[in-house]
């Protein structure tokens, strides 16, 4: 990023957070109700200070991240069984397409009697919330495989267990990347209502951040639910970015021009 | 020179064996014949290709080059006749018959050197004998440089070197080269040419070269054959008895290279003429 992007970038926050703050002051419509971002910050200091901050963001993190992690490592299997084997799709994916549309908070009560924890009901919610779209995505971008790239790996000798390993996998990588991504955002989405439903876990016991804000809110503390909000915009879009930096690792081939 | 096809239509069998030019390495078409979609492609196509020589193989577009490449290397399978390479009956793809597609098929998550060593690798040689070898044969095509660069960081001659060395590496009896050099500029195209004239001159496979521009066919091959339209079998088969190792200035100088133009050029004219209304009358009746 240049030096003017950033200038240009901190131009705009700043001026968005006059506009919040000149509106709270002089009363306008629907930002009145606020508190100003001056208020949110004296907030935040306070919030900081006190444990129950931090271990919101660690319980919720640790939710995202295991939902994550499950949606990926049953997800990419999956969607390339469905992708290759024939049969497996046939049978596999009506059922799939049924189950599919159903959001996932739909699932809370059934999870939390699945479960025995109410940490893995959350995850297992999560993780159906990531799992339709990493699988959608591995789908569409190993069906879209060059075949040519399949045929001369076998001509070349390549058995079944090297053209996944060196000509499929690689090859959807692309697709699998992107679903990680859209899948990511869509964890913190969830981790917040789950947590909202099934009352997390109490505030000083990392309830995570979507309980926090639920429990500011009921106590009246609107400028502790803004607080909680940014931190969520802040969690998603840091996640994210890891999960970009680490998907563009893992090709280098994309990079190079 | 203009000889037409000598073998029989159906060849005698001997035993289950090709009766006639079963030399060995000969990449044997025995009385081919296949269909697409209930549609028959090739058929009762026959020929042989021999070590060491080149033949380009030459009809109109859409007439069943490619399908015949795909029977040669075995990624498809003969409704009727048979495909030898030698004593072998080819059954599947392997790494003795190697095709070279139309367009990049390098795999673009590998490296150039990672793409050479596919093959050694896949057979379970050892990464450090795959890279040697891989390495030489990347200093033959001129790109010992390029090893770790990505396939896109290539210009499309480069790649099509690259994918030249991938097959080459693996020192197959048979290779089939379709259209290999399609898409290229013009001057790329020619020094392609004449560096695939050069390596051809070195290998000791069997090549088939498939094309449309009959320049180029001339230019690299020992053998014509030109095909007939849809479903397509060898035509007419002419020799090429220019000398090696071939230069463009002397192949163009040479009078004999006009007269087997003249003579290829009839020959495809007709074909291509019946390719064309045939596939009119198919869109009329679709």
């Amino acid at each position: 990023m240049s030096r003017g992007a950033i200038l240009r970038g901190a131009l705009g926050i700043l001026a968005f957070l006059a506009l919040w703050e000149l509106g709270a002051r002089l009363d306008a419509p629907i930002v009145g109700v606020l508190p100003g971002p001056a208020d949110v910050a004296s907030s935040f200091a306070g919030l900081v200070g006190s444990g129950g901050y931090w271990e919101s963001w660690l319980a919720s993190g640790e939710r995202v991240l295991w939902g994550f992690v499950a949606a990926m490592s049953v997800g990419v299997p999956f969607g390339l069984l469905l992708a290759i084997n024939q049969r497996a799709k046939a049978l596999l994916f009506p059922p799939f397409e049924i189950l599919r549309p159903i959001p996932p908070l739909a699932w809370v009560p059934l999870s939390i009697l699945f479960w025995p924890t109410q940490n893995l009901s959350i995850e297992f919610v999560i993780f159906l919330g990531a799992f339709y779209t990493v699988v959608l995505n591995v789908v569409g971008g190993a069906e879209q495989i060059d075949r040519r790239h399949v045929l001369v790996a076998r001509s070349l000798g390549a058995g079944t267990w090297t053209v996944y390993r060196r000509v499929i996998l690689p090859a959807t990588l692309p697709s699998i990347a992107t679903g990680a991504v859209v899948g990511m955002g869509i964890t913190w989405e969830v981790v917040v209502a789950a947590e909202l439903i099934s009352g997390g876990g109490g505030a000083n016991d990392g309830g995570g951040l979507g309980f926090l804000l639920w429990n500011a809110y009921q106590g009246g503390a609107i400028a502790q639910v803004i607080v909680c909000m940014i931190s969520l915009g802040v969690a998603g879009y840091a996640s994210s970015v890891v999960v970009r930096v680490l998907s563009e690792r893992l090709m280098p081939w994309k990079e190079a021009r | 020179m203009n000889t037409t096809l000598r073998m029989p239509r159906r060849w005698e069998r001997n035993g289950s064996r090709p009766a006639v030019p079963a030399g060995p390495g000969n990449l044997v078409f025995e009385d081919v014949t296949t269909s697409l979609g209930g549609r028959e492609v090739v058929s009762h196509c026959s020929f042989a290709l021999e070590p060491g020589r080149v033949t380009a193989m030459v009809g109109p577009s859409g007439c069943g080059k490619s399908t015949i490449a795909f029977l040669a290397a075995g990624y498809q399978r003969p409704s009727a006749g048979q495909v030898w390479l030698g004593e072998k009956l080819v059954r599947g793809p392997g790494p003795e018959r190697l095709m070279v597609f139309q367009e990049s098929a390098l795999m673009p998550w590998m490296t150039v050197a990672e793409n050479v060593m596919l093959g050694p690798r896949s057979r379970g040689a050892g990464g450090r004998e795959s890279r040697r070898v891989a390495e030489a044969m990347l200093r033959r095509v001129g790109l010992e440089e390029f090893g770790g660069a990505y396939p896109t960081q290539l210009s499309g001659g480069m790649q099509r070197r690259a994918e030249l060395a991938r097959a080459l590496v693996n020192e197959p009896e048979a290779m089939i080269l379709d259209e290999p050099f399609r898409g290229l500029d013009a001057m790329t195209r020619g020094l392609m040419q004449e560096y695939l004239a050069e390596l051809c001159e070195e290998s000791s496979a069997a090549t088939l070269f498939i094309t449309t521009d009959i320049d180029e066919a001339i230019l690299l091959a020992d053998r014509l054959l030109i095909m007939t339209a849809a479903p397509t079998r060898v035509g007419q088969v002419i020799d090429v008895p220019l000398p090696r190792p071939r230069q463009r200035t002397a192949v163009l100088r040479d009078p004999r290279t006009h007269e087997i133009k003249q003579t290829a050029l009839e020959a495809l004219r007709v074909e291509a003429t019946r390719q064309f209304t045939d596939q009119q009358e198919q869109e009329i009746r679709k």
